[in-house]
């Protein structure tokens, strides 16, 4: 009996340590942290002097609470990919005409999110009466930090942010201006579809998303391919490019490629085109050995039937001498 | 016929034959070398802006419509119009010949074919009956002159008109924008101002000519004194303003603008030609939005158990979302982590950024510090990615990092890029690699369209040296997740 109850309390105790040490395991193989920011873009157009407010919800889908800091900053896209540098920790002040942080404000700077639940908060923003008609962008940051206490031993602390970005178009006399400043594809090759590049550059107040469309048509102006142009937000003052590929796989013979696009609220038009070659000469050059080949082969065979047929004339007159010999001949016995 | 072919084929037919064709070869391509440039015509920066560039809605009612409804539905094909895309609440509307009327509301469905007008159709009307929700606004003209304008010269302005309506007051439309254009509206030549040109005094005759049989409309406006130069100022007023025109109705996708040519000339007074210039406007359907779809960004750091194989190591320590502990380290050792990112974002496109406050120093107080890593050959660096094989050298650094992609291809550069085996580089420290707004921390995940759950890892590695002052190091990583502009 005493065995018996010592072998079922060894073991449930095994089968305890099973699974706690199962959970442990388990509960460090999952941990991380996520956190859902909307809206991630938001854009309006107010008037100097109007306020608005944006919703922004921050989800966290951890299985622990989050906490964190908020802020605003200004952000300018300075490359070609739109990355938004944010414009903090500057180590001198800028002036920044594209700046909208200051209009902006936060309920809190700093909030604490309920493991899967979320926060929802207002950011207001107020436009200022004097405001530079045009765009200005801003960003809200979520920072969430946690336990990072290392201990006696080396470590690297972590904090994860998300951002969300703002776009203000202050109304007023805004330019618009956007340069098709580059259009461009390889003067020849073999095959299509051909890489088209194209660099728009935006020279106004405000941000512009081009639209339009590549057109390729052949040397009778019938159109080949038409392919969209992505629309790609442009920050003031940047160049965006875009690749294409145009046209189809087989083509022979010179093409142009138009390119065509409007942007702005004002009915602004951008075009350009460039012209390209497409031979498959390989293709063409077998086709070209192979006539020759051929023509040389007829030519060759032309050239010994027509002397054969000459060879045969001339045996020919020659039987007719020896017969019309012969005839006389017998004239002449008889 | 033999000899006939023969003679064809002959040498000399040949060789002349192959002459021809490579003269011709040459001439093309000789074109080409000359292509014919954009912008015909020397006026220089010729702009047209339209105050309101949205096209005019014309479409046709689908079956009769007694008086007293408030519902339209309007015909799906063969029309301008052919559904509601182009047709906003509070539109200004004419159905046939009910004038004044409103759009109330429209579906939220892309191309629904009926609207709620704001007030019972007072008068009946039959099927295919024209409606019309017009859209009308300024014109501003502007170019600068390359050639001097004298005295009694004047400026031309042609501006495309309907071939057959071209002053209805009612939206135009045509198989195409060649015999399409803008409704003049009942504009004189009391809605036009110019100004600008150096010297110029506009206004000494001024005409308004309505396009007509195919011919455009024409604004003509004479100087008294010679022009010497300078950009000038040509205004078309919102009242009652230049009516846009409707789609063309073959060969429109809505949302792509049909564009139209402005052409624009100088001339003397003797209607000579001086310069020219032309510059084309583009009016397109606008956009209502009736119901918003939020853009969101996920973003998701785990922490990774130690004997886990990321970017071709093995990790000896355990992270965690917010901690990287490198443990208690005797020297000479190597100690490699590793974190998992995750993105998420319907925003079409996203970047996450690392970077450092500073390099791994006792405390966290930066004064004894562990040198980033060069790498090998001593060229990595926090931009530029390099082979970090021997770990243990002190002459190769001691701190750096790589990504490896577990879940799609969004990590920015790769270990066992270039065949290398741990391809590494230094973390980005604020104010050292890079300093807003000039440069911004480099980017180790991207990807330029929207994604569901691309993973990567990062996976550091520290190499701790024999020589190095005893301590606890610390420093604080930021990811930052955005998405793009």
């Amino acid at each position: 009996m005493r065995n018996k109850i010592l072998k079922i309390t060894s073991l449930s105790s095994f089968l305890l340590l099973l699974f706690w040490g199962a959970n442990k395991t388990f509960a460090q193989q999952t941990q991380q942290v996520t956190i859902t920011l909307a809206n991630a873009r938001n854009e309006i157009k107010l008037d100097p002097g109007e306020t608005h407010r944006f919703t922004m919800k921050l989800y966290n889908k951890s299985d622990n609470p989050v906490t964190g800091t908020v802020k605003l900053v200004d952000f300018i896209v300075k490359d070609n990919d739109g990355k938004p540098i944010f414009l903090e920790d500057l180590t001198t002040p800028i002036s920044n005409r594209f700046s909208a942080a200051s209009w902006m404000s936060v309920p809190y700077d700093r909030l604490a999110i309920a493991p899967n639940d979320k926060v929802a908060f207002d950011i207001s923003v107020n436009v200022p009466l004097d405001a530079r008609p045009g765009g200005h962008y801003a960003a809200v940051i979520f920072e969430a930090s946690g336990d990072s206490s290392a201990g006696q031993q080396s470590a690297s602390s972590v904090s994860h942010r998300v951002a969300g970005l703002f776009y203000i178009t202050v109304s007023g006399a805004v330019t618009e201006k956007a340069l098709l400043t580059k259009l461009s594809l390889p003067f020849f090759s073999e095959y299509g579809p051909v890489k088209a590049t194209s660099i728009i550059t935006n020279k106004g107040d405000t941000h512009i998303s081009p639209k339009g469309f590549l057109t390729v048509t052949d040397w009778f102006g019938r159109m080949v391919t038409q392919s969209p142009l992505e629309e790609l937000n442009i920050f003031p003052d940047v160049s965006r490019t875009y690749e294409n590929l145009v046209g189809e796989h087989f083509m022979v013979g010179r093409y142009k490629l138009a390119l065509t696009s409007t942007y702005g609220e004002e009915g602004q038009v951008l075009e350009g085109y460039d012209y390209f070659w497409v031979v498959p000469w390989r293709i063409v050059t077998a086709i070209a050995l192979t006539l020759a080949i051929l023509i040389l082969l007829f030519k060759n065979w032309r050239k010994k039937a027509i002397s054969f047929e000459k060879e045969l004339q001339g045996k020919l007159a020659e039987e007719d001498r020896e017969i019309e010999r012969l005839k006389e001949e017998l004239k002449n016995r008889s | 016929m033999t000899r006939l072919l023969y003679r064809l084929l002959s040498k000399k037919i040949i060789a002349k034959g192959i002459l021809i064709l490579f003269l011709l070869g040459q001439a093309s391509t000789f074109s080409l070398f000359f292509p014919k440039k954009i912008d015909a015509g020397n006026l220089t920066s010729v702009s047209a802006t339209l105050g309101n560039s949205r096209l005019s809605f014309f479409g046709k009612t689908n079956g009769a419509h007694t008086a007293g409804t408030t519902t339209v539905s309007i015909q799906s094909s063969s029309n301008a119009d052919n559904n509601t895309n182009n047709l906003f609440p509070r539109d200004d509307l004419a159905i046939g010949i009910n004038g004044g009327l409103k759009v109330a509301s429209v579906s939220a469905s892309v191309n629904a074919t009926s609207f709620i007008i704001d007030q019972a159709l007072p008068v009946t009307v039959a099927t295919a009956t024209n409606i019309y929700a017009s859209q009308s606004g300024s014109l501003v003209v502007s170019f600068t002159l390359a050639n001097d304008i004298p005295a009694s010269g004047y400026l031309y302005i042609t501006i495309p008109a309907n071939a057959t309506t071209p002053n209805d007051k009612a939206p135009d439309t045509s198989t195409s924008t060649d015999t399409n254009g803008f409704d003049a509206n009942g504009i004189g030549t009391g809605d036009w101002s110019v100004a600008g040109g150096d010297g110029c005094t506009w206004d000494s005759a001024e005409t308004w000519t309505v396009g007509s049989s195919g011919n455009p409309h024409i604004y003509k406006n004479v100087t008294s004194t010679l022009c010497t130069g300078g950009t000038v100022v040509v205004t078309l007023d919102a009242s009652p303003g230049l009516m846009n025109p409707a789609p063309i109705t073959t060969g429109h996708s809505q949302g792509t603008a049909d564009t139209y040519k402005i052409n624009v000339y100088t001339y003397t007074a003797g209607d000579a030609v001086i310069d020219s210039g032309f510059t084309k406007v583009a009016p397109i359907e606008g956009v209502l939005v009736t119901a918003t779809i939020e853009s969101t960004i996920t973003f998701t750091v785990a922490g990774v158990n130690s004997g886990t194989s990321t970017c071709g190591q093995t990790t000896t320590v355990t992270t965690y979302p917010y901690l990287i502990p490198f443990g208690s380290l005797s020297s000479p050792n190597i100690a490699t982590a590793s974190q998992k990112l995750t993105v998420s974002t319907n925003a079409a496109s996203y970047v996450v950024t690392l970077q450092e406050n500073d390099q791994l120093s006792i405390d966290g107080l930066g004064t004894t510090t562990i040198a980033d890593a060069i790498c090998d050959d001593g060229s990595c660096t926090h931009t530029t990615a390099a082979d970090w094989k021997t770990g243990y050298n002190p002459a190769k650094g001691n701190f750096g990092y790589s990504l490896a992609n577990v879940s799609g291809s969004d990590a920015s550069f790769l270990y066992n890029d270039s065949s290398r085996v741990f391809s590494a580089k230094q973390i980005a420290e604020i104010v050292v690699d890079f300093t807003p707004p000039a440069t911004n921390p480099p980017t180790i995940m991207t990807q330029s369209t929207p994604v569901n759950a691309s993973q990567i890892y990062t996976c550091f590695m520290l190499a701790f040296q024999a020589t190095q002052q005893a301590g606890y190091y610390f420093n604080k990583l930021k990811y930052t997740a955005t998405p793009t502009f």
